[in-house]
């Protein structure tokens, strides 16, 4: 009896148990560490047609003070990863209940695809 | 008597050593260690990448019809305190116009070879096919010039420096200038930091 009671109450709060609520913003592109609370984060881009870079302009709103690093990773059309400056951390403040906007351009017209990289923390880069 | 000096001569060096600091490897792509007062790669780095995202961006350098312009490398004058390869800068920004596709950079005033090489059609010894033809050298139609300055100030005790990019693209036949940037770096250290 007693162990039917215990299964039943595991039952009973397995159910209240709140699922992990989805992200509001696009996770085929934005990278975002759990940490960092951002509104309406989207990634707006279109393709210059005259020769074929990617613009992006990448905005939200910020939740508190505070400074993060974002990088804008560029994918060529097989999905490599395409190294350049350009995809390197770069650090922005965010104001809290204020909107925020970076700009990125494509390195080349070879990038078709790109992901945003958003953490607090990149690390002091030493390797062990 | 000597045995005792040479002991704690031993002794010193062995505990000396083991305070000297590691060498460890640091990932570029990762480094948030502290930065020094002077320029230093990670300065050079942002600088480029923000003047070359500022050129791609701005469209400016699309050749009308389409195609490569010609660019060349002229003179980046280093007006710090510091003894700088103004390279640092500039070679990163050839890197990125070329992988861009926007541009071609000559080399022709950089690598005396190019010039050498056409030494050799006065020579019996050199297939005369394989030598480089006349009139095949391309002219540029750019030229990337610049600055890099460097200005201190005292403020509130503490050292300001304040360290300042500016590049032109500039075309050639014309005189004028397609793209003009200028980036500022602000650094904040010890007043008795040294930069130079």
């Amino acid at each position: 009896m007693k162990k039917f009671f215990a299964l039943f109450f595991v039952v009973l709060l397995g159910a209240c148990a709140t699922t992990p609520a989805e992200p509001d913003y696009d996770t085929k592109i934005f990278f975002v560490d759990p940490g960092i609370k951002l509104q309406q984060l989207e990634a707006r881009h279109f393709t210059r047609e005259n020769d074929g870079h990617i613009l992006v302009n990448i905005s939200g709103i910020g939740t508190t003070n505070q400074t993060v690093y974002y990088k804008v990773d560029w994918f060529n059309e097989f999905g490599m990863p395409m190294k350049s400056i350009m995809s390197t951390w770069k650090s922005a403040k965010i104001v809290k209940n204020m909107p925020f906007n970076w700009s990125a351009v494509s390195p080349s017209p070879k990038a078709t695809t790109f992901k945003v990289m958003i953490t607090k923390n990149i690390g002091d880069g030493i390797l062990n | 008597m000597k045995k005792y000096i040479v002991s704690a001569a031993l002794c010193s060096v062995m505990l000396l050593s083991g305070c000297a600091t590691k060498t460890e490897l640091i990932d570029i792509e990762n480094d948030s260690t502290e930065r020094a007062a002077g320029l230093e790669y990670r300065d050079f780095e942002s600088s480029a990448r923000n003047m070359v995202a500022q050129m791609l961006a701005s469209g400016n350098l699309n050749k009308p019809g389409g195609g490569r312009y010609v660019l060349i490398i002229s003179r980046i004058a280093n007006n710090t305190m510091q003894r700088i390869d103004v390279d640092q800068l500039s070679k990163k920004i050839r890197i990125e116009l070329i992988n861009s596709g926007k541009v071609a950079v000559t080399n022709m005033e950089e690598d005396a070879r190019v010039m050498q090489s056409r030494q050799l059609r006065k020579s019996k010894e050199v297939n005369q096919a394989t030598v480089a033809k006349k009139g095949a050298l391309i002219a540029p139609e750019l030229s990337l010039s610049g600055k890099i300055t460097q200005r201190e100030f005292i403020v509130s005790g503490d050292k300001r420096i304040e360290y300042t990019f500016a590049l032109s693209i500039t075309s050639l036949d014309t005189g004028l200038t397609l793209w003009e940037g200028e980036e500022t770096i602000i650094k904040r250290a010890d007043k008795n930091a040294i930069t130079w």
